[in-house]
């Protein structure tokens, strides 16, 4: 009986081992849907380009250096805002069209601290929403008197309210994709 | 309760004649098992009128047979009945073996019921069927809750957790039909995928002493078990239907069982649930509705001497999880905890939408058992789970509506078990299980894996054992040895394997580097050893026990691997590799008395922790996706205590009253601070009137008094938000607990007899009736909602 039920689980054992014991290794995966870089494009009255780009922290390289936004106090600037999924550096994805189509389900909003901007919604169609609203991926921006501060920008998906009233924007409910504060100096 | 009946025949010395009629036929019934003798055996010599008992010492006589072919017929109340031939030719001397019938369960009623099948000194607690039916419509968190020491952590109404004795998840384990369920246990939003329609009863053990099944369960194990089901040839079952107000649902359940007086049996069990969005008292809960399928078939020969059984059971659910609880970052989880709840009216539906869970959990078995004369029996099984878990989020362009977690996981395990329990006063199990699991993470979720590919061997060897030394004292003993091998396919970001410092330890793991990311192939050997030793006294109807068990359990692979951010919490969770196995020592003394009227068990334990794994908040790591708690799994010496009680008294002669109390005290004594998430005080108080001559009606008011847990590590912090242009510190209040709440419940059953054969049970019950706005303390989405509201439920079962 004893030998019996020993070499039964022996051979079970074995079985189990053996069958199983193919080691491939995992397929990489690069997240489809991460948001890794933020950026911001300034384009002035003279037509001169600034680009700023906000990296997540798990994805800088050893040359990232943290953006600081230089303006020109008084100043007027077409900016336009960007979402890129650079987690596979071969494949450098573009998320904000994906933003674009669903615009429905996106908002932006952003938010100044210490410093004066004054900010509108300049969004073409394929950034304003059913029910009228520009999300907030063109904007035009107004800057005041010189001064450091911040700005946060926010991506938020699936909002209940959207809120235009603050051109800044404003909203209810959703949860948020992207919150990205940039340092800003607005000097001379 | 194993009988085996062996009749002994000694013929006297004695002439006989050419007088055919003149034999004398003597014997003895003996149980098989241990050698004692079996009293009150009828024993019936067939065409004569003849019949004897067997007295005291199992013995009969027969006079005057006659010669020739005879049959006896024996009966004992344990025993199937037995035709037995036998030749007469002189005084005869034979041997009868008779079959022992299993006898079918009776309902008890009472809960917490002591029942010792896993050890002797540490008793475990029974839910029987009657309770569980009584909670049809929940989950099997929901119906343990009625143990005194027993909780929930809960993740919104539909995902219940067992805590035991404040231990939850990896540390609780779950027995289906003998067979360890394996089914990602270590997340504390998982709900164990059993259906507890099939279970005829479920026990709960308190700490890791019933070694047999793992040594690991350093919080306790539960164990589910089909019912037994009688030899003799009968068909019967039940069909259920019970429907609840809260969540309009419903569910379906029934139960086929055919057997055959030869032990072949035939057993088919299914249930279907589906509930919508449940509701708080003043607002819909959206997205919190469920959906339930289970099905167990199965299928055997059960002869006293041997038997087996194929089963196969499948499960299946589909949760939503309160959509207001889905939030991106602590911002948002600011937002949710400051704004008034609920955060919009929203409307009923059926509608399980992301975020979501579904599982799937297939579970086969073949097993085998061998009573031995004079040793005891042998027990085996194969089996073979699958469990597959997919948690859907709210996803966005092409990958809306896929898995953001796809885990396959696969275990085949092997047991057996040698029983020897020939004397009465030992009982000796011994055993061997091998266990192989395949965990397969699926990355066509386009997610990075939050718990990798891995393989893991593990053996197990133990033996138990209990001596009982007199009347009064029973001694236990056991000893468990655990050998984990894991052998994990780890991707890490670079940039994570570096600040857990991994590059200077474990360089050599390193695969291939796929340049943001490193695969690594983590490798590890655990070993664990597992004891208990406990005295039992018993003096008429006073019962001390007292039992000291020594557990070890591995670090499961979340506490090993995880690494970045836990969506539905929205913290960033970090795991380390360098872990070794948690060890508890507990010691538990269990006192019980039980008299006519009055009865009370009494646990007061102390459970002292080495290497005790848990989360430990280390400040707000930035993320592109805004700011994120982070919260790493440490190491660190822990200490539980507390007391479990339960007393009942009988008022009157149909009112029963029963109170009980659970008190628990969790501390991290490294931080000299509180542990996370234990249960709060709370008191349960129950009144019933029963009136069995009367449609065996009950009927029970509840209260259940939770006090407010004061006994919390505050882990609140601060975080700078962006006001009218100025940056404000807010307080982001993630500890504090909700205040104690009181819910009253009502519950009635009667049984009718509508029909010519079977009975109906009807059982009606309201849950919080006076629609109070409380949170519990263990539900994890208590920042976004309250708890359900009142609920009428009506339960009906056909019994034929």
């Amino acid at each position: 009986m004893k030998t019996i039920q020993f070499t039964l689980f022996s051979l079970l054992f074995l079985t189990i081992f053996t069958s199983c014991s193919d080691d491939d290794a995992p397929e990489i995966i690069n997240e489809e849907e991460v948001i890794t870089d933020v950026t911001l494009t300034f384009v002035n009255e003279a037509n001169e380009t600034q680009i700023y780009t906000y990296t997540d922290p798990s994805y800088r390289d050893e040359n990232y250096q943290e953006p600081v936004i230089m303006l020109k106090p008084g100043s007027t600037y077409q900016v336009g805002l960007q979402f890129f999924n650079k987690s596979n550096p071969q494949d450098i994805e573009d998320i904000t069209n994906e933003v674009r189509e669903e615009r429905n389900d996106h908002f932006v909003t952003y938010a100044f601290g210490q410093v004066a901007v004054d900010l509108t919604r300049n969004d073409s169609a394929s950034g304003i929403d059913a029910a009228g609203i520009p999300i907030g991926l063109d904007t035009i921006w107004e800057t005041q008197t010189a001064g450091n501060g911040t700005l946060v920008v926010k991506l938020i998906h699936e909002p209940t309210l959207k809120d235009v009233t603050n051109p800044m924007g404003s909203f209810t409910g959703g949860e948020t994709d992207v919150e990205v504060a940039f340092q800003i100096q607005i000097g001379l | 309760m194993k009988f085996f009946v062996q009749l002994l025949l000694f013929s006297a010395s004695y002439f006989a004649y050419s007088q055919s009629c003149s034999f004398n036929l003597e014997g003895k019934v003996i149980d098989f098992h241990d050698g004692q003798a079996l009293a009150n055996a009828k024993v019936e010599l067939l065409n004569t009128n003849q019949i004897i008992y067997t007295n005291a010492k199992g013995e009969f006589k027969f006079k005057e047979v006659c010669e020739g072919a005879q049959n006896l017929r024996v009966n004992h109340p344990d025993c199937q009945e037995l035709i037995y031939p036998i030749l007469i030719e002189r005084n005869t001397k034979t041997t009868i073996y008779l079959e022992h019938h299993l006898e079918e369960l009776e309902v008890v009623s009472l809960v917490g019921k002591i029942n010792r099948d896993q050890t002797k000194s540490n008793p475990s607690f029974v839910v029987d069927r009657a309770v569980l039916d009584k909670h049809k419509g929940g989950s099997l968190g929901d119906a343990l809750q009625e143990i005194v020491g027993v909780s929930s952590l809960t993740t919104g109404n539909s995902i219940v957790k067992p805590v035991i004795q404040g231990l939850h998840s990896s540390r609780v384990l779950l027995m289906q039909n003998n067979v360890r369920l394996e089914n990602q246990d270590w997340g504390v939003e998982h709900a164990p995928s059993i259906a507890m329609q099939a279970a005829q009863e479920v026990e709960v053990v308190k700490g890791a002493s019933a070694l047999a099944l793992g040594g690991d369960a350093l919080g306790g194990a539960i164990i589910t078990s089909p019912a037994k089901i009688p030899v003799k040839d009968t068909l019967y079952g039940y069909t259920g239907l019970v429907a609840a107000s809260n969540g309009r649902g419903g569910g379906l359940f029934s139960q086929l069982t055919k057997s055959f007086e030869n032990g072949w049996y035939a057993q088919a069990d299914a249930s279907f649930k589906r509930f919508g969005d449940a509701k708080a008292p003043d607002n819909f809960l959206a997205n919190t509705g469920h959906l339930e399928k289970a099905l167990s078939l199965r299928g055997g020969l059960n002869k006293f001497v041997q038997g087996f059984e194929v089963y196969y059971s499948y499960y299946q659910s589909e949760n939503g999880i309160l959509r207001d609880a889905h939030i991106g970052n602590v911002s948002d989880l600011i937002r949710a905890i400051n704004r008034e709840k609920p955060l919009e009216s929203n409307d009923f539906s059926y509608k399980i939408n992301e975020p979501k869970q579904s599982v799937t959990h297939h579970l086969a078995k073949l097993s085998y058992y061998r009573r031995l004369e004079n040793i005891g029996k042998i027990k085996m099984h194969y089996s073979y789970q699958e469990n597959n878990r997919l948690e859907y989020d709210i996803r966005r362009g092409d990958d809306a509506g896929k898995a953001s977690l796809d885990l396959n996981l696969k275990t085949h395990e092997f047991q057996t078990n040698l029983q020897v329990d020939y004397d009465k006063n030992y009982d000796v199990n011994a055993g061997v299980a091998l266990t192989y699991q395949d965990n397969f993470a699926n990355p066509l979720t386009g997610v990075k894996r939050l718990i990798p590919d891995y393989k893991q061997y593990k053996i197990g060897v133990y033996a138990t054992g209990d001596y009982k030394w007199n009347k009064n004292w029973t001694a236990e003993a056991g000893l468990r040895f655990d050998y984990t091998h894991l052998d994990a396919q780890k991707f890490y970001l670079k940039t994570s394997w570096d600040k857990k410092g991994y590059q200077q330890d474990f360089s050599n793991i390193i695969v291939e580097d796929f340049g943001t990311q490193y695969l690594t192939n983590p490798k590890f050997d655990f070993q664990n050893f597992s004891w208990i030793g406990g005295v039992k006294y018993e003096q008429n109807d006073f019962e001390a026990a007292f039992n000291y068990t020594r557990g070890q359990r591995a670090p499961n692979v979340a506490e090993l691997f995880s690494d970045g951010l836990h969506h539905s919490a929205a913290i960033i969770e970090l795991g380390d590799l360098r872990f070794k196995p948690e060890t508890s020592h507990k010691i538990s003394l269990n006192l019980a008395q039980d008299l006519n009227a009055f009865s009370f068990v009494a646990n007061p334990y102390l459970n002292r922790f080495t290497d005790f794994i848990t989360l430990v908040p280390k400040g707000l790591e930035t993320t592109v996706r805004g700011a994120f708690p982070v919260w790493e799994y440490e190491q660190v010496d822990a200490l539980l205590w507390g007391m479990d009680a339960q007393a009942n008294y009988r008022i009157a002669k149909n009112f029963e009253s029963q109170v009980s109390f659970a008190y628990l005290v969790g501390r991290d004594l490294d931080a000299d601070n509180y542990l996370n998430e234990m249960p709060a005080p709370n008191f349960l108080y129950q009144l019933t009137y029963k009136r069995e001559n009367w449609k065996d009606l009950r009927m029970t008011v509840q209260a259940k008094h939770s006090l407010r847990q004061h006994n919390y590590p505050n882990n609140n912090f601060y975080y700078e938000v962006l006001n009218e242009g100025n940056y404000e510190q807010v307080l982001v209040d993630i500890s504090t607990p909700p205040e104690a709440y009181i819910l009253f419940g009502f519950e009635s059953s009667a049984r009718f007899t509508p029909f010519k054969t079977g009975s109906l049970e009807v059982n009606f019950q309201i849950q919080n009736i006076l629609n109070t706005q409380y949170n519990d303390y263990l539900n994890r989405l208590r920042y976004y909602a309250y708890q359900p509201g009142r609920n009428f439920i009506l339960n009906l079962t056909y019994n034929y």
